[in-house]
């Protein structure tokens, strides 16, 4: 009797109603422990802003997550893009250009990944933390100790205009781009492909699939997210230096295994990425709000990490049990 | 004619290219430069000292198939117990064994979490590395020793016979380690677990305590090193050595150990920790900005991992044969 109760219980309560359920809680939380600053019409939404370059990486990063990689290197594109921005506009004076270099930068950034990663067939995790060290190495003898913040006036758009005044526009960008990558992920074959490529490499290259043209493609995205995130960032605080992208990597694998990705692949969801990219956004608002920002709201994100990588490992093995007594 | 043959095949090996490369780079240097002092050997004998025996810990753990983000950050944490506990009037014979407890037991956590729950060591060791740095912020004194007593700091600056103590406990620790990898069981054993995980299982070895086994070596190692890198230095601080484990990635990857395992040595690492503390010499004689490391590093690593992972012979095998099957299609239009 209590035993059909709790599956009942457990089959209709999902992750993601779990971790919506979280944020609210925390809402509240925070709400009582700031004496309710943060619910306030104007703090509550802009929760968000700071948070947006992670969320806008984290959709290309859950992607390449559930196809068994990972990209160290992100954070580290992103300020090398914002840099050659920088570098553009000051040499050329035209906006357009300063972004089709950023952008391009990204996309060039992924693109080396994606071809070592594709073509050479080393680990994911080797190949970008090389490059991570290759383009913080780059970006520094570029910009040296200079800091690129000649942009003309109107580049900081995002923080004098929001949509009625409240709701930042990165916000809506992020919700766009996030449906986009939900349908691409969710419904498409493309999306299949890739989940499939996370359980079984193998098993998707004899249904016909080129692995080697997909895992490139996913990490040329994951460098173009990366760009986009650097302009979304220079609209927000117009000054492009080596060291905005420090800790972004952290950051974005926190909240995409905090999303319900697993860590090894073949399990992913864009809503859940959404949802705790949420979360860090109140968690990080709130935690400097009672004064523990900075380096304690690294130490927390870590130690939220490795909880979460410890409780999905518990709850897959509790489903291999589940299902191997189901075989027997 | 044998003895021929095995020369032959020792100028053939990636270490012995290695050395050569290094051996050049050191006359160039100690031709052009001021590095031929003492001073300058001898530091740069320093620099080898505690890259040499951490790498020796990063090698192990490469070899079983894994690897350890948090060492550099763990470093710190164990050479700042040490010289807090130093600073606390304790003698060498407490604070050094001090140092290795608290990086077997920094790195048992890691090792532990790997075995356990079955998470990438990559991963998990990048969290515990942020973990690390908060928990640096919450140490006493902030995270900083200054003024490190004069018996702390007499390990780094002694010297046997014109070379410093700290090199000649790091080259003994490599030949110590050297032997072991070469006649215990439990080297092979790393060997199976790396190369081939479930036919380590098949032949009857227990993967996960032998990757738990090797976190705890490589976690006394890094005691070791933490106590040859700080007590040559004024001033411990906890957060300095953040980063330092893209170093002993890539003298262990320059020494031809491969990243999926199962491949790999540990006299190419010994080589590759000497070129690697010599490029950063040079690197410091010539002139260039401290960023430049970086990007010497990344390239370096690729380079390196490309080198050994790609087999460049079965890549012009498969050139050779694509042109000889383009030749034959040629002749066969010719005469139909």
């Amino acid at each position: 009797m209590s035993n059909n109760f709790v599956t009942a219980i457990k089959s209709r309560i999902n992750y993601q109603v779990f971790l919506l359920l979280t944020l609210i809680v925390l809402l509240f939380v925070f709400d009582h422990l700031t004496d309710g600053v943060i619910m306030k019409r104007n703090v509550i939404f802009r929760l968000t802003e700071n948070v947006m370059e992670v969320g806008l990486i984290a959709l290309s990063m859950t992607l390449v997550i559930a196809t068994g990689g990972i990209d160290l290197s992100v954070g580290y594109a992103m300020a090398l893009a914002a840099i050659m921005m920088g570098l553009t506009y000051e040499k050329t004076g035209s906006m357009v250009a300063a972004v089709a270099v950023c952008l391009l930068t990204g996309m060039l950034c992924g693109a080396l990944n994606g071809l070592i990663i594709a073509k050479a067939g080393i680990p994911p995790l080797v190949t970008t933390l090389a490059t991570f060290s290759l383009y913080t190495g780059v970006s520094k003898c570029i910009a040296g100790s200079n800091i690129f913040s000649a942009f003309p006036e109107g580049m900081t758009i995002l923080i004098t205009h929001r949509l009625f005044g409240i709701i930042p526009y990165q916000f809506i960008l992020f919700l766009v781009l996030a449906s986009l990558f939900a349908f691409a992920f969710n419904r498409t074959r493309y999306g299949r492909y890739l989940r499939g490529m996370g359980f079984n490499e193998q098993t998707v290259r004899f249904s016909g699939v080129n692995i080697g043209l997909t895992k490139f493609n996913i990490y040329v995205l994951a460098g173009l997210m990366s760009a986009i995130a650097a302009i979304v960032y220079l609209c927000r605080l117009p000054a492009a230096k080596p060291d905005i992208g420090i800790n972004i990597n952290l950051e974005t694998i926190t909240a995409v295994v905090l999303g319900g990705t697993s860590i090894v692949g073949g399990v992913a969801s864009i809503e859940g990425t959404v949802l705790s990219i949420l979360i860090l956004g109140v968690l990080r608002k709130g935690l400097s709000l009672i004064g523990l920002g900075g380096d304690k709201y690294n130490f927390i994100l870590g130690i939220i990490l490795v909880f979460c990588l410890i409780g999905f490992s518990f709850l897959n093995g509790q489903i291999t049990l589940t299902r191997k007594k189901v075989t027997e | 004619m044998a003895r021929k043959n095995k020369l032959l095949e020792i100028v053939k090996t990636r270490e012995f290219a290695l050395g050569v490369f290094t051996l050049g780079v050191f006359a160039i240097l100690y031709a052009t430069t001021n590095f031929s002092s003492a001073a300058g050997l001898q530091s740069y004998a320093k620099d080898v000292a505690y890259i040499l025996t951490a790498s020796i810990g990063m090698t192990i753990l490469f070899i079983a198939g894994n690897t350890d983000l948090s060492m550099g950050t763990t470093l710190g944490l164990a050479g700042y117990f040490a010289a807090y506990f130093a600073k606390t009037g304790s003698h060498w014979y407490v604070f050094i064994p001090v140092a290795i407890v608290v990086g077997v037991i920094f790195s048992g956590i890691n090792g532990l979490i790997v075995v356990l729950f079955k998470v990438p060591s990559m991963v998990a060791s990048l969290a515990l590395m942020t973990v690390h740095m908060g928990l640096f912020t919450l140490l006493p004194l902030g995270g900083w020793v200054e003024n490190v007593p004069r018996h702390f700091a007499d390990v780094g600056y002694a010297v046997l016979g014109g070379v410093p103590l700290v090199f000649v406990i790091a080259v003994t620790l490599f030949l110590a380690a050297l032997l072991f990898m070469k006649f215990t069981r439990f080297a092979k054993k790393l060997y199976a677990v790396g190369g081939n995980y479930n036919s380590a299982i098949l032949a009857g070895i227990s993967p996960d305590r032998t990757i738990f086994h090797a976190y705890l070596i490589s976690g006394a190692l890094i005691g070791v090193a933490s106590i040859l890198l700080n007590t040559t230095k004024q001033m411990v601080q906890a957060n300095s050595s953040y980063g330092m484990e893209m170093v002993f990635i890539t003298t262990t990857v320059v020494g031809g150990t491969s990243v999926n395992g199962g491949k790999g040595g540990l006299v190419g690492t010994m080589i590759g920790s000497f070129f690697y503390a010599l490029l950063t010499r040079a690197m410091i004689f010539y002139g260039f900005q401290d960023y430049y490391s970086y990007a010497f590093q990344g390239v370096i690593i690729l380079l390196a991992v490309l080198a050994t992972e790609i087999d460049f012979g079965r890549v012009a095998k498969r050139l050779s044969a694509a042109l000889q099957a383009r030749d034959e299609n040629r002749t066969h239009r010719k005469c139909p």
